[in-house]
């Protein structure tokens, strides 16, 4: 029996059956996971075998929020689902914030697993302790905010939170995500995964409250995190006036926003176009998710013929998916474009990264007109990508199939030597840093567990110059394994496990970031947990992730680079130089091996798992011979 | 004499009247601290306010890289500069 910060319930809903059942949260796994990715990943290990078809009906969705979730610790709506994903095969892990999230902890659950497959189109309605699958054949081919918008109709109750999916979702695209208010579970095809069950949506309306293991301490902790967050040089006012867009300078000057398909990267300003100037120019407010005093969410509101009256709130993932690596230079086609993502239900960083695939196949020559369908996609043309965010999203005959399941699939279509060009690592379409120039960021990108995943590890050792745990040269290979471990552990036990906004750990406490997990969830759980029971969980997810990943059929050699990030060196700008040859990546894989005390094949080691109390981990390696 | 290229950003660029790229000027062998102290005798006291706390030291958040280098990783403002190196300001930057 929990004694606060988890509801102690998990929901498991059955579409094939259309059976809902209450399952108890074993307290185990609370105290090994914590919550959030840390749930989604041991509930996916021990229920999808790792050669499920991720677009079949014995894949599973597990939505999860943390012991966080829903009490007045700051900042900590965030939910983590977790399947297989069909863009990558690998763990397909996303978060989202807003309101959604606390929304199932008030409804008494701590988990939602959506399992098998609707004959027709459904959504889920949880009240409570109520639970219905209705209808939703009237919502199949409705973008995402009508859908949202007519649910609450539907129920009669507008507080209510609801995730959806978009037509993309539907069309199974491997691009889609799920949204929730305008936020977004956006990455690795998750949209796609909902779409194959045939689930529209999940709408949810708690009445309950999460209790508190010991107010007293827990109000300690919280005070002590919001005076972090006060003594922050970043957070106020800087973040919380600029919000994301202003790293669109910061990457640039470091000649690591990346350009063109990543072909001359540093060899264009961006800041002086799509830069925080000009995108605080269309601003038009700000918002924030449930219990957060920050509010970087920015929402702006494009301008100028064919764009006005779009309005979105691009991130600065965004401006460079949107933006730079597809040569756009206007602000107000980011604004726009981002907004159509949203309301199809589209992942805006896999969309514009496979855009600006097709355009460099379209400048070389590799996709002609008739391959198109009439569209000139050179570099630079917004309303090309206006457009092809539409044939995606509806995944039309011609130019909107060859791209719409993202960029290792397309390179597969169009075959020959495409695929030198197709910037993704494990099936995931690159974030928004240059790998080059910035080394450690870049070998997250190779080896976290869902694919190029910036935040799975950020290094902002090297992106910000934050000295924590020590300073590092973002040029330099060497110590890059080590570095890339700690992000990856730290990362997921005190943001994606408690759940917690990432923003704030790097901002407030990066320094005492374990700590600060360690008191909050303690606090609000009664599980005591020291900070290195809270590493540990970091470690023990990343562990747990990669035998799915292993058992999935991935090995070292998916732990790579797109060939150009190793054949091509930047020219110009603040990174000019860099690259990473095979040598850079063998040693930096080595060392990371090492730190993790795995295998140099990449496989855990018997030892490691052991420690980490994973014996099912090591059972399904023993099965197919690999331990 | 060395001359360095001097880059900033945003609020620090700001400071600097709108300039986000300039040379700078310097004896040799100077260091990190000495290009910021030229920097500051040129646009004043709101730049040297912005950079540098009472005892002189970064104040938080601010950051300085050399040649893509974070100074935190050199021998911090102490770090010797020479002709034609690249020095990047930047005000506190978070999120992605």
């Amino acid at each position: 029996m929990f004694q606060g910060g988890y509801m102690g319930k998990v929901l498991r809903v059955n579409l094939t059956t259309k059976k809902v059942s209450v399952e108890d949260l074993p307290e185990k796994i609370a105290r090994d996971y914590i919550g959030g990715a840390g749930f989604g990943v041991k509930y996916l290990f021990d229920e999808v075998p790792g050669d499920v078809d991720s677009l079949g009906p014995d894949n599973k969705l597990i939505f999860a929020p943390g012991p966080l979730s829903g009490t007045p610790a700051p900042c900590a709506s965030r939910m983590a689902v977790t399947t297989k994903s069909p863009l990558t095969g690998a763990v397909g892990m996303s978060l989202s914030g807003g309101y959604f999230p606390v929304e199932l902890k008030f409804a008494g659950y701590d988990v939602l697993i959506i399992e098998g497959q609707a004959d027709t189109p459904v959504y889920l309605h949880i009240r409570d302790d109520k639970v219905a699958i209705k209808n939703a054949e009237k919502l199949w081919g409705m973008d995402t905010q009508i859908t949202q918008s007519i649910i609450k109709q539907d129920v009669n109750d507008h507080n209510t939170r609801i995730a959806c999916i978009g037509q993309a979702g539907e069309n199974l695209s491997k691009m889609a995500a799920i949204i929730n208010e305008r936020r977004a579970f956006g990455r690795k095809g998750v949209g796609a995964v909902m779409g194959s069950k045939n689930l529209k949506a999940i709408a949810i309306r708690g009445s309950g409250q999460v209790p508190l293991a010991n107010p007293k301490a827990f109000e300690t902790a919280r005070k002590f995190m919001l005076e972090a967050m006060k003594q922050s040089p970043v957070l106020y006012p800087e973040f919380s006036k600029l919000g994301t867009p202003m790293v669109v300078d910061a990457t640039s000057a470091m000649g690591i926003f990346p350009s063109e398909n990543y072909r001359n990267t540093g060899e264009r300003d961006y800041s002086t176009t799509i830069g925080v100037e000009a995108s605080i120019s269309r601003n038009k407010g700000s918002e924030h998710c449930y219990g957060c005093p920050v509010g970087c969410t920015q929402l702006k509101l494009a301008q100028g013929r064919g764009y006005e009256g779009g309005m979105s709130d691009p991130e600065y993932e965004t401006y460079y998916s949107l933006g730079s690596v597809v040569g756009v230079e206007s602000v107000d086609s980011i604004i726009y474009n981002d907004m159509l993502c949203d309301k199809y239900g589209l992942d805006t960083m896999s969309v514009g990264v496979t855009i600006a695939f097709a355009m460099e196949l379209f400048e070389r020559g590799m996709l002609t007109a008739a391959d198109t369908n009439g569209l000139d996609l050179r570099f630079g043309n917004h309303q090309a990508v206006t457009q092809l965010i539409e044939e995606i999203a509806f995944r039309r005959e011609g130019i909107g199939a060859l791209l719409c399941d993202g960029s290792r699939i397309m390179a597969e279509k169009v075959g020959g030597e495409a695929g030198d060009f197709a910037m993704h690592i494990k099936g995931l379409e690159l974030p928004a840093y240059d790998p080059r120039g910035a080394k450690a960021h870049g070998l997250n990108f190779a080896t976290s567990y869902t694919g190029a995943d910036h935040n799975r590890g950020y290094a902002f050792q090297e992106v910000f110059g934050i000295p924590v745990p020590n300073a590092y040269d973002r040029f330099a290979v060497a110590g890059k394994g080590w570095l890339t471990k700690w992000n990856q552990d730290i990362r997921c036990a005190t943001t994606d496990c408690p759940t917690m906004c990432g923003f704030l750990m790097d901002m407030a406490v990066p320094a005492i970031a374990e700590q600060n997990t360690a008191d909050l969830v303690s606090s609000a759980s009664g599980i005591a947990l020291t900070k290195e029971d809270v590493g540990m969980v970091g470690e023990r997810v990343n562990n747990l992730a990669r035998v799915f990943n292993i058992s999935a059929g991935f090995t070292r050699a998916d732990d790579t680079f797109p060939k150009r990030i190793m054949a091509e060196t930047i020219k110009e700008g603040g990174s000019s130089g860099q690259r990473i040859s095979q040598e850079d990546l063998n040693l930096m894989l080595d060392e990371y091996y090492e730190a993790r005390n795995w295998r140099q094949d990449g496989v855990p080691t018997r030892q490691k798992l052991a420690e980490l109390d994973l014996p099912e981990a090591a059972a399904v390696l023993v099965a197919r011979g690999l331990l | 004499m060395i001359t360095v290229e001097i880059t900033t950003i945003m609020g620090i660029k700001a400071l600097m009247g709108g300039n986000k790229d300039q040379s700078l000027t310097l004896s040799d062998g100077a260091t990190v601290a000495e290009a910021l102290d030229q920097l500051c005798k040129t646009y004043g006291l709101p730049l040297h306010e912005r950079i540098f706390n009472d005892a002189q030291q970064l104040n938080p958040g601010i950051v300085v890289f050399v040649n893509g280098c974070v100074i935190f990783a050199l021998d911090g403002l102490e770090t010797p500069l020479q002709d034609g190196d690249a020095v990047l300001i930047f005000p506190p930057v978070g999120g992605g």
